[in-house]
């Protein structure tokens, strides 16, 4: 009790039943005018909206919401496929190239061999996105010194395809 | 929807992080319905409640990082959707004020009377659209959510014996329409 009523942090407690009220808070709260006001105000506040709002559809509001949140990271996505794609493309590219037999001479002398590696498809990449695709050259491309300028129009057929199926399945 | 019906919001919030997206769901099957009641008693229009508490709902998952866990999840929601039915209330740039004059207030003031309880529920209304906004928050986060004073001061900003106050002036402003 406080000065002469109940203690106002209790009423709200009791109402959402989070507290109980003793013999002589209800004794009280039946005498006092004033306290049965204060718990008819809460009481009421506590039920407001339940049957105004007994159609709420939380089911169908958990639906917009996933679609929303499903809408809202697809384009984040797309963008990031992009150079994740690229990359895998520039590595395949690399991988290819490297492998292949003929346009490499072991025994041609080392000037005449190009040491730049020149692809201008990761020109628009930033740092971090052409650090992705750096990971994923194998740690002995560029230490041979004997690879040339590759872009998808060097490539073959076959090999064409291969990048492109890679870049599909990203 | 999870197996775990018992988890912790933290818990849900920290599943969602993870790549449940069913965690989304039961958050929002735990707390869009008060969360609604919420709205609607801060003046929202009962036809608009729903897209709203989806609209909060989405501002919360969009921004979750910013969500530091000094207050509850809930509070932090029902913080959202008192920033949204504020900004609604600004575009709207108009005001629910019904009139308590033209009602029978002593029917209204007896709780146990099924018919007086309509009417009450519109005064009620009436009365907390002509609140100041933080006292109408606390007030309905503590009467009507059941909120303790830490939570609804984590929630809002504010203090402890701030809201307290706030609390006090409303029921006593409210009281004095209802009685």
């Amino acid at each position: 009790m406080i000065d002469g009523h109940l203690n106002p942090d209790l009423i709200p407690d009791a109402v959402h039943r989070r507290a109980e009220l003793s013999p002589a808070d209800e004794a009280h709260l039946r005498a006092c005018l004033e306290c049965r006001a204060e718990w008819a105000l809460v009481s009421a506040t506590a039920r407001l909206g339940v049957e105004q709002l007994a159609r709420f559809d939380a089911g169908q509001v958990a639906a917009g919401l996933q679609a929303r949140l499903a809408a809202a990271r697809l384009p984040s996505r797309r963008l990031w496929r992009w150079p994740v794609g690229l990359a895998a493309a520039a590595a395949l590219i690399l991988t290819v190239w490297y492998s292949r037999p003929g346009p490499i001479d072991s025994t041609a002398p080392a000037a005449a061999v190009p040491t730049q590696l020149v692809l201008h498809e990761l020109d628009s990449l930033n740092l971090v996105q052409l650090e992705m695709v750096l990971a994923t050259i194998p740690s002995e491309v560029g230490q041979t010194g004997h690879l040339e300028l590759v872009t998808l129009a060097d490539l073959h057929t076959d090999d064409l395809e291969r990048v492109l199926r890679s870049l599909e399945e990203q | 929807m999870s197996d775990a019906p018992d988890r912790s919001d933290a818990a849900l919030v920290t599943a969602y992080r993870s790549g449940d997206e069913a965690a989304a769901t039961e958050l929002v099957h735990r707390h869009g319905g008060p969360l609604g009641r919420y709205l609607y008693a801060a003046g929202a229009p009962p036809g608009d409640v729903e897209d709203m508490v989806q609209e909060a709902f989405f501002r919360a998952f969009r921004a979750l990082d910013s969500w530091r866990g000094d207050a509850t999840f809930r509070g932090w929601l029902f913080r959202i959707g008192g920033n949204l039915r504020k900004d609604e209330y600004r575009k709207d740039g108009r005001r629910i004020v019904l009139s308590i004059d033209d009602h029978d207030v002593a029917a209204a003031a007896d709780p146990a009377g099924e018919a007086g309880a309509a009417e009450m529920a519109e005064q009620l209304l009436a009365g907390l659209a002509g609140l100041p906004r933080l006292q109408r928050e606390v007030f309905l986060l503590r009467a009507q959510q059941g909120m303790d004073y830490p939570e609804i001061c984590a929630a809002l900003g504010t203090t402890l014996g701030s809201a307290r106050v706030h609390y006090h002036h409303a029921v006593r402003r409210l009281k004095e329409l209802m009685q």
